[in-house]
Order: C-alpha cells, then sequence, then structure tokens
C-alpha cells in the first residue's frame, strides 16, 4: 500500500519542488503588492452571478448591505487571524505543510478533490462566458432550475467555449496571465459603469432622491423568484464569508501569505473582498433587476454597457478559468507523473469543458461555492489544531513525518468523518461549515491525544 | 517619459468608460453614445494598457 502510494506521491513532490524550501528574507513582498493580488484576483466571472442570485433570492437590500459588510469582514479577519499568521510562522505552502503534518498519502488525496473542484469551478466560468458569446448566436439559456444541457447548442457553444479556452491555455498560460492583468481593472469598470448606466431604467433619478427607494423596491425587495429559496441577512453574510473558505480557513492561501512580511498583511485581503465581493454583487444584482430578473450574464451585460459589456463577461470567464486550468492540471499531474504540461492540460481542458456543458454547476453555484469550502475546510482545522493546539496541550507535533508514514489515519479519518456529520446536519448548507471546523478542530486532538496515550 | 504617458493615456481611457455612464445615468448622454464610447475607451485602454505594461516590464 505505501509503496502504491510512493509512486504517485514522489513525482507529485518533483512538481512542488521548487517551493519545496521556505520563503527566505530577500524574497518577501511589500503590502501594496498583496493589495493588487486581491483586487485583480476577485472580480471574477462569477461576480456576475453571485450579486445576481441575492436579488432572485429576495434578500432585502438592508440584509444585502449588512450581510456583505459584516460577512466580508469576517473574510478579512479569517485571512489575518487564521491563514497568514501560520503561514508567516512556516513560509511554506499548504502542500508542504500538510505533507508534514497529514503524510504524502493524505496530501495526494487534498490534490486530487482540489483538481475536480477546480474543474467544476472552470466550467462554471466557461458557462458565464457562453451567455455572452451566445447572445451572437441567438442561443437559448438553460432555465434556472436545469441540470441538464437545454438544446444542441448550448452543448456546441460551451464546448467550442472550452476548447478555445483549454487551447489558448495550452499555447500560453504565461500571455494570459499577463493579459488578465490588463483586463482586471477594466472588468471591475464594466460592473460599476454597467450599473450607473442601469439606474435610470430602474428609475433613479440624476438627483439620486428615490435611490434607496428603488433599491429597496425594485432590486433588493425581499420577494424570491418562484423556485428559488428565500434569503436573509445570515444566508449572505455566511456566503461572503465561506465565498473564498478553502483559501483563508482552509489555508490553501498559505502559497501566498509566505511571502508577507507580517502576519498583519492578511488584513489586504480588504482590497479584493470589498470592491470584488461586495461593490461587483451589489453592481450585477442592479443589472439583472433592470433585465427583469433574467439569470443570463450576457444579456444583463449586453444591456447595461453593449457590444464593451457582452466582451466584458466573456473576457472574465476566460482570464479567470485560465489560472483554474493551470492549477487543476497541475494537482492532475501528480497522476500522470509522465505527461508533458500540454496534455495535463489538456485533459483537464477536456474533463473542464464537458461539466460546463451541465448548467446546473453555472445555475446553483452558490450552493457549489458552499460545497467546495466545505470539503476543504476540514483539512485546515487539522492544519490549525497540529500548528497552535498540539504545543499547548502538550501533544507531540509532525508524528507522520517524523515515523515516516505515508497516511496519518486518525486526519483521514476527520475529514471523512466531518463531512459525513456536516451532511446529516439539520441546518442550512450555507451555515455547516461552522460547527463542522470545530468538530473537526476537536475530535483531531482527542484522536491525536488518545493515540499518545 | 514615454511610459508616464502611456500610464496618464490609459487611465484616462478607463476613466472615460466610467464617465461615459455617469453621463448617461446624468440624461446627458443617449443610450446608444454611451454605448459606442465605452466600447472606444474600452479598446484605447487595452491597446495603451499593454503598451504601458510592456514598458514597465522593460524597466
Amino acid at each position: 500500500m505505501s509503496r502504491w502510494f510512493a509512486s504517485f506521491t514522489s513525482p507529485m513532490d518533483k512538481l512542488y519542488e521548487f517551493d519545496r524550501e521556505p520563503v527566505s528574507p530577500d524574497k518577501l513582498q511589500t503590502g501594496g503588492k498583496f493589495a493588487g493580488l486581491f483586487a485583480g484576483e476577485h472580480v471574477a466571472a462569477t461576480e456576475f452571478v453571485i450579486g445576481a442570485f441575492f436579488v432572485l433570492h429576495g434578500v432585502t437590500a438592508k440584509d444585502l448591505l449588512s450581510g456583505l459588510l459584516a460577512g466580508n469582514l469576517l473574510a478579512v479577519l479569517s485571512w489575518t487571524f487564521i491563514c497568514a499568521p501560520i503561514a508567516i510562522r512556516t513560509r511554506l505552502t499548504l502542500y508542504w505543510y500538510l505533507r508534514k503534518i497529514a503524510g504524502p498519502g493524505l496530501t495526494f488525496i487534498y490534490n486530487l478533490a482540489n483538481a475536480v473542484l477546480y474543474c467544476i469551478l472552470a466550467g462554471a466560468m466557461i458557462a458565464v462566458s457562453a451567455t455572452a458569446v451566445g447572445l451572437g448566436f441567438r442561443i437559448k439559456i438553460p432555465s434556472l432550475n436545469a441540470v441538464f444541457p437545454n438544446s444542441v447548442g448550448w452543448v456546441l457553444l460551451t464546448f467550442a467555449i472550452g476548447a478555445l479556452f483549454t487551447i489558448l491555455a495550452i499555447l500560453g498560460f504565461e500571455k494570459i496571465s499577463r493579459f488578465a492583468e490588463v483586463c482586471s481593472p477594466w472588468i471591475f469598470v464594466v460592473f460599476i459603469a454597467g450599473a450607473i448606466a442601469m439606474l435610470p431604467r430602474l428609475g433613479v433619478h440624476p438627483q439620486l432622491d428615490n435611490l434607496w427607494e428603488i433599491a429597496k423596491t425594485k432590486i433588493w425587495n425581499g420577494t424570491a423568484l418562484q423556485g428559488q429559496e428565500k434569503f436573509g441577512l445570515w444566508h449572505v453574510m455566511f456566503f461572503a464569508w465561506f465565498c473564498n473558505l478553502a483559501m483563508h480557513v482552509g489555508l490553501s492561501d498559505m502559497a501566498i501569505f509566505r511571502f508577507a512580511k507580517k502576519w498583519t498583511y492578511g488584513l489586504y485581503s480588504a482590497f479584493g473582498m470589498y470592491p470584488g465581493h461586495m461593490l461587483a454583487w451589489i453592481c450585477s444584482g442592479i443589472m439583472v433587476a433592470a433585465v427583469g430578473r433574467e439569470m443570463n450574464p450576457g444579456l444583463m451585460a449586453f444591456e447595461a454597457a453593449g457590444l464593451a459589456g457582452v466582451a466584458g463577461v466573456a473576457l472574465a470567464g476566460w482570464t479567470t478559468a485560465n489560472p483554474t486550468l493551470y492549477r487543476a492540471g497541475l494537482a492532475l499531474q501528480a497522476i500522470t507523473p509522465n505527461w508533458p504540461r500540454w496534455k495535463i492540460t489538456l485533459a483537464a481542458g477536456f474533463i473542464t469543458t464537458v461539466l460546463s456543458c451541465f448548467p446546473v454547476f453555472f445555475m446553483k453555484l452558490l450552493d457549489y461555492v458552499a460545497i467546495y469550502g466545505l470539503v476543504l475546510m476540514p483539512i485546515g482545522a487539522i492544519v490549525f489544531a497540529e500548528h497552535w493546539l498540539f504545543p499547548l496541550l502538550r501533544i507531540e507535533q509532525y508524528r507522520t513525518e517524523k515515523k515516516n508514514r505515508v497516511f496519518n489515519w486518525p486526519a483521514l479519518a476527520v475529514w471523512t468523518g466531518t463531512l459525513v456529520a456536516c451532511f446529516f446536519m439539520p441546518i442550512h448548507l450555507y451555515f455547516r461549515w461552522l460547527p463542522g471546523y470545530f468538530i473537526a478542530l476537536i475530535s483531531y486532538i482527542i484522536l491525536q491525544a488518545f493515540r499518545r496515550k | 517619459m514615454q511610459k508616464m504617458l502611456l500610464a496618464v493615456l490609459s487611465l484616462a481611457s478607463l476613466s472615460l468608460c466610467l464617465i461615459s455612464a455617469i453621463l448617461h445615468f446624468l440624461g446627458h448622454l443617449s443610450n446608444e453614445s454611451y454605448k459606442v464610447i465605452f466600447l472606444v475607451a474600452s479598446a484605447g485602454w487595452f491597446i495603451l494598457a499593454a503598451l504601458w505594461a510592456r514598458k514597465r516590464k522593460r524597466a
């Protein structure tokens, strides 16, 4: 068993070899770099969908504003107090730190889970782009509750866009990443300008004297669309908090914060949260209300900003699917060690493209984001317990590494056990991760303390 | 000097995108004119910002 796993894990280690050593002091970055990184990364194609869904779920204007303010603050604090301190103390990526704690076997499984989740996310981004390109071909967008494609046209469209994104990612991932740097400020402007331009259609006066009234009655009026669940303050707050759960509480942003000079650099995540996960979501809410609450990002952007808006949706999908495809490819490389880079990207792109045909991933994006964070969250709890709580409780740290074990079985039991417990929790999906986190934290400590005895 | 000029012009293009939307909201620009200006200013941003980024990379 150990030898079988070693055949997979040693090529995976080679893949991540370049960041095996802790970051040296001369490589540390300034706060401005973190602000720029977060600001660019959190204005993506999915923002067109998320903000619009809050309107369709009947959130009131007051709940939306207070929920987004509080939820994004909690997300910023999670980066600052949970992720950044561990990152600057270890100066390692989560991959290498998890390897010390959970062993190469569990790290392999974690990577595989990540690859699948990345492919689904990139698939949703392709579907968002397809809504923009589909306008030109008059292709009908699947309905809100659709699981399967609604027409051959939709399948052909998503396949064509998926194939194009994959080919471009194979030809030049680096070039697209540089292009994305040029795109991201403009995409943010598309959100803001689009929302401003749609205000007259909703009846907002140039003096803005009736803005709040329109917001309360015509945009976030508290009435959910038929078939959509009614959301309130807690749903919005928890969504804003867990939207990047895998990154902050799940610790995958250790890869970024290991370059930070101080743990307080976690506060720079506010530059991504408030413009991206607050302002952009508000803007897409305004746009969807102005097009009669039709969930069609391409149509929303076309009505709001014309052809430039359509280009904005298509480019937002492309530039955000590109790094996601890359990350999925990197994670998949673990199981196909001898494949060249292009072949891996092709495989990841093919899986992603097939998934993008199914509208369920795009139409149920909010639920998918919740599941994505939930699946990876227990790993964050395990690392947090081993890093901070084990020394306090005098439990030996990094025993898996010291004993040269492939698997940390208690960690695997805690991971799966937590997910099973979360599955059966009689509360809304959005709230399950929080008790789940404490279940993972406490059960891992108990299991490891018991094992010591 | 050229880098500075490209920076100013690209940011001006981006600002024009936003200004055109505000002018449309205030009723000073028709919907069609706003969309054309937004498109042209967007093209300006992509050209100028790409050149600016290239200059920055060389420097």
